[in-house]
């Protein structure tokens, strides 16, 4: 191979590519562990080393637990209803039934909604008193909470419009998956007696879209983690801190009470354990792929 | 808007590049080569009938002033610009003038960005400095410099619904906490709720619940520089509140947003506590009749003097002098007359005030007479650098009790223990 020969044009090839990720990825961590040691106000410019401080006092503040147990909460109720949701629908889409394409169209909306827009649309939906939602369940009279406004049913509903404006993405990425199936494989599934349905999803469908049911399972523990943008929009966090997840604690810590330096701690400690949720994710898979084979 | 430039300087050229070409477009130069000086200033007034005096007053000042343009930009909830704010200072852009409340000034001021204006106030000789209320001045006042000037004035009253009132039969308006507890059991009924609590964690929840502290005698910051809210004062004020929503005569407001007058004017609740600055907006509306009366009081009357100022941030000597040509014009009798009665807000200045006619506007519209009067028993938040955590930190704990996380006394002894380490030096 040429690149071999000529290792000065290989880095040439790639040079582009690393310079954006050294600037805008690799330089903004390092700087980030290194506010992580220091005391530091955003406004000012001096910075005062303090060594562990700021994860001592992190690990320490039970708000942090809570954000923990919150976000951890958020990604076990997310990822695998949204994955069930997402593949469902594409089951369903894949061109078996008529006007696929139009009902393809309406689930991927949300995807293309701003967050902000569509957030403002759920809080009024959810309004107690001026709400649809509880228009509705009045209408079949049931008493509905201050959804919002309820430690018990804040994260639910934000859980919900997670799910709802995430599904058309996913499923997209399953249809592809679906389509990528050779016919082959179910014409034989066919002939050695499988019947449609069940039989032929558990033997050809599943291990065939394994690759993509990975895929989307590590993307969207990693999206899961990360969310900001439903709280922000939907509750600021509240109330009582009951929707303040990792990042928005980190907002919380960095712009409302001004301590960056803590703010940077916690998130060296996310980007820690979403590495770690990554790497057991793709442990599993091999697993499952060698286990797959038997 | 051309400092986007000034962003790129510490990041690589290919960034620079790009940024500036983004730009280009739509840059013409903060001193264009027309020699107009370009004073952006940031404001969060979310009326839209404000929003349009604003515009007209702006464009009166642009025509005056060939030599200077004001362009002025909508930051959102006031209660939400600090995370915007600082991310502008630390990227080198903040807005030439910014219109806040001045309870915020000292962090940016200890930090160095804001440009102290006492030179500017002394020596401009087309400027008098004493027809400014002296209070408005002490807001403005950060170890002896001075760097903000007032915008306007304003306090907290309770508006109410009239038709509500009548219909329960009350005759007079509360006065004392006690009267204000019966008058919201009296209101409750229908689906109605008697009062509206300001539920949240931000600062509006923050100074609101301060006046009830100052009813019951009570501080919140020590001389000495120290918490003071956790005192039998603090526990009356929270459980006051507590005892309203629990008797059923009060609900909550939607959480960090009690400014907004939706459901009160949707006649869902009888009773809000809210500013003068909607007028305007309340007198162009037809489904509630309101009226307003004093805060209650518990030992002695309280209100919490609000008002935004306008904040200098350092720039250039040109823009800096342009944007006090604006902030002169602000509190100049003319445009302060023309703001109170087009808005409500309260003048800043005495000539306006005592103007005949605001006077006259004063004695047709009782209303705003009420906030106008309660100015006397105003008092103002401190000017702590540490203020903004400060109000976050007890916001919490407040909207922690109010949700039975804590009993009072313990919800305001952890915010008292959290401020204390905001306040005492690392």
């Amino acid at each position: 191979m040429s690149s071999r020969r000529d290792p000065v044009s290989a880095w040439l090839f790639i040079l582009p590519a690393t310079l954006l990720l050294a600037v805008f990825v690799i330089y903004p961590i390092l700087n980030l562990a290194w506010v992580s040691f220091h005391d530091w106000n955003i406004l000012k410019d001096e910075m005062r080393f303090v060594g562990l401080a700021n994860y001592r006092a992190v690990v320490s503040d039970g708000d942090f637990r809570g954000a923990l147990g919150t976000t951890v909460l958020y990604v076990v109720t997310t990822v695998p209803i949204g994955m069930a949701i997402s593949l469902a629908l594409a089951l369903l889409l894949d061109d078996r039934l008529r006007a696929a394409g139009l009902f393809r169209t309406i689930v991927f909306t949300p995807v293309v909604t701003s967050s902000v827009a569509a957030g403002i649309v759920f809080v009024w939906m959810l309004n107690e008193d001026r709400g649809v939602v509880n228009a509705a369940l009045r209408w079949v009279g049931l008493p509905g909470p201050p959804w919002l406004q309820s430690t018990t049913w804040a994260l639910p509903s934000v859980v919900v419009m997670t799910l709802w404006k995430q599904a058309g993405y996913n499923m997209v990425l399953f249809l592809a998956g679906l389509q990528g199936i050779p016919a082959t494989y179910y014409e034989a599934a066919a002939i050695d007696g499988a019947r449609p349905g069940w039989q032929t999803f558990r033997h050809v469908t599943w291990p065939q879209l394994w690759p993509t049911t990975f895929f989307v399972l590590v993307v969207s523990s990693i999206q899961a983690f990360r969310a900001f943008e439903p709280m922000y929009v939907m509750t600021r966090g509240g109330p009582v801190g009951s929707t303040t997840t990792l990042v928005y604690y980190i907002f919380d810590k960095a712009f409302r009470f001004g301590n960056m330096g803590q703010a940077a701690a916690v998130s060296v400690l996310m980007l820690v354990v979403v590495l770690a949720v990554t790497w057991l994710q793709f442990r599993s898979q091999e697993r499952e792929t060698t286990g797959g084979l038997g | 808007m051309c400092r986007v430039r000034r962003v790129a300087g510490g990041g690589s050229r290919l960034v620079a590049a790009a940024a500036i070409a983004l730009t280009a477009v739509a840059c013409r130069g903060a001193s264009g080569r027309d020699g107009v000086t370009v004073v952006t200033f940031w404001h969060g007034m979310e009326s839209g009938v404000n929003n349009r005096v604003l515009e007209t007053k702006i464009g009166e000042f642009n025509r005056a002033h060939p030599s200077i343009r004001v362009e002025a930009q909508v930051y959102g909830a006031a209660d939400q610009l600090g995370p915007k704010l600082d991310a502008a200072v630390a990227g080198r852009t903040p807005p030439d003038l910014l219109w806040w409340a001045p309870a915020f000034f000292p962090k940016y001021a200890s930090a160095g960005v804001l440009r102290p204006i006492d030179d500017f106030v002394r020596d401009d000789e087309t400027f008098d400095r004493g027809d400014v209320y002296d209070y408005l001045w002490a807001a403005g006042t950060y170890k002896g410099r001075l760097y903000v000037t007032p915008f306007s004035a304003n306090n907290l009253a309770v508006y109410y619904n009239r038709r509500l009132f009548s219909e329960a039969g009350l005759t007079r308006v509360p006065g004392t906490w006690e009267e204000f507890a019966a008058a919201a059991r009296a209101l409750t009924r229908g689906g109605v709720a008697g009062f509206q609590i300001p539920i949240g964690s931000a600062e509006w929840t923050v100074w609101i619940w301060q006046c009830f502290l100052w009813q019951a005698n009570g501080e919140l910051v020590s001389p000495d520089g120290r918490a003071a809210f956790s005192s039998e004062a603090g526990v009356a004020a929270l459980d006051f509140w507590r005892s309203l929503l629990a008797s059923g005569a009060a609900r909550f407001s939607e959480t960090d947003a009690g400014y907004k007058t939706d459901d009160f004017l949707a006649g869902r609740v009888a009773m809000v506590i809210n500013g003068p600055w909607n007028y305007a907006a309340l007198r162009a509306q037809r489904h509630v009749e309101v009226g307003a009366f004093p805060l209650p009081r518990r030992d002695r009357a309280a209100t919490n003097i609000g008002g935004e100022s306008l904040f200098l941030f350092r720039s250039t000597p040109e823009r800096e002098r342009a944007a006090w040509e604006f902030m002169k014009f602000v509190m100049g009798p003319a445009f302060q007359v023309d703001w109170a009665i087009d808005t409500g807000y309260l003048p800043v200045s005495k000539a306006a005030a005592s103007s005949e006619r605001y006077r006259a506007y004063l004695a047709e519209h009782p209303f705003l007479r009420v906030y106008s009067d309660q100015m006397a028993a105003g008092r103002t938040r401190p000017s702590l650098p540490e203020y903004p955590a400060l109000s976050a930190t007890l916001g919490k704990y407040l909207e922690a009790a109010m949700y039975d996380k804590y009993s009072s006394r313990e919800a305001l002894a952890r915010a008292a223990a959290d401020v204390d380490r905001l306040l005492t030096p690392r």
